[in-house]
């Protein structure tokens, strides 16, 4: 008797772990939903499967403090020296060398160093 | 996006795939990095040419199954040894310790497979199941289907998003709780109706 009746409690609880889960599940989705729409509507996503370069290219105000030269040259197709003489770069580590990193090397504001890139990058012209 | 990230992707930028090996290694093996974030990072630079997609995908379930079972092993080796020096051995009594293994063999897959979604949790199952001997060969059936898993999805999202990874990293934990709970869901569904079915 006593057998049954603890059997049955546990199949009561596991019923209201499961309605609980149940609304967990629809909550979580939800708002993982109503994010994504919000960020669609502030333009910051892009998914596109068919429009592949979409989610290739960056645009220039994506450019991070992270980022390093080569991978920045790299993504936006500048030559490997354009960025070293537009910001005076002389770090032995260019190309291999954050923005991060060459802001601290050179004991200056990691924002403007970042903001100079961006600017530099924005004004590439290559030759026709 | 965090301080520690932002470091993590400098480096990726600059090692490359040695850097995504001792990150993921190190996330497994006890240091809370995340590691999710830089293989789905470092897959949006392999969609925009910088890397190749399957060596990141290949050197993070290394990594990650490296660190794995270097805390499975170092604790099953020396873990009990250390905690007897230390004078803890009273909380870690045989019978304790038996009772835990099997627990954890009877739900191999909550246990092994479901927390390394969960980067805060795995080591501390690593450990246990070190601690209490659990047989190698099910431990490792079930510990690399969940790196691969974990490492596959990770890197899915880093190439289907490309250089929008970081947006997405923002709903990450969101997402994750989606998983969890629908795993959870799926689990008690089973649990309640099918097996049921089967008795």
């Amino acid at each position: 008797m006593e057998y049954f009746k603890n059997h049955k409690i546990k199949i009561y609880l596991q019923w209201v772990l499961l309605v609980l889960l149940t609304l967990v599940l629809a909550l979580s989705l939800y708002f993982l939903v109503r994010n994504v729409e919000a960020m669609k509507l502030r333009g910051e996503m892009r998914i596109s499967l068919r429009r592949q370069n979409q989610t290739q290219n960056l645009t220039p105000d994506q450019i991070r403090g992270w980022m390093t030269f080569r991978y920045i040259n790299l993504v936006f197709h500048l030559p490997p020296e354009y960025l070293k003489n537009s910001l005076n770069i002389s770090d032995a580590r260019y190309p291999n060398l954050s923005i991060n990193s060459l802001a601290k090397t050179q004991k200056t504001d990691p924002q403007s160093v970042l903001q100079t890139t961006i600017n530099s990058v924005k004004s590439f012209n290559p030759l026709p | 996006m965090s301080g520690i990230l932002s470091s993590l992707l400098s480096y990726v930028l600059v090692y490359k795939y040695p850097a995504i090996f001792i990150i993921t290694f190190l996330g497994a093996f006890a240091l809370p990095l995340p590691s999710g974030s830089v293989l789905m990072a470092a897959s949006a630079f392999a969609v925009q040419g910088y890397m190749n997609w399957f060596l990141v995908l290949a050197v993070g379930i290394g990594g990650n199954m490296a660190g794995d079972n270097s805390g499975y092993w170092l604790v099953r080796k020396f873990g009990l040894k250390v905690i007897h020096k230390m004078g803890l051995g009273k909380f870690f009594k045989q019978d304790r310790l038996e009772y835990a293994r099997k627990e954890i063999e009877r739900h191999p897959i909550i246990t092994i497979y479901s927390s390394r979604f969960l980067t805060a949790i795995a080591p501390a199952v690593n450990v246990v199941c070190g601690f209490t001997n659990f047989p190698y060969r099910k431990y490792l059936f079930f510990e690399a289907l969940g790196e691969v898993t974990e490492c596959l999805v990770f890197c899915t999202i880093g190439y289907i998003f490309g250089s929008n990874w970081e947006y997405f990293n923002k709903l990450t934990d969101q997402f994750w709780i989606v998983i969890v709970a629908g795993m959870l869901f799926s689990y008690m569904v089973w649990r309640l109706i099918l097996r049921r079915g089967k008795v």
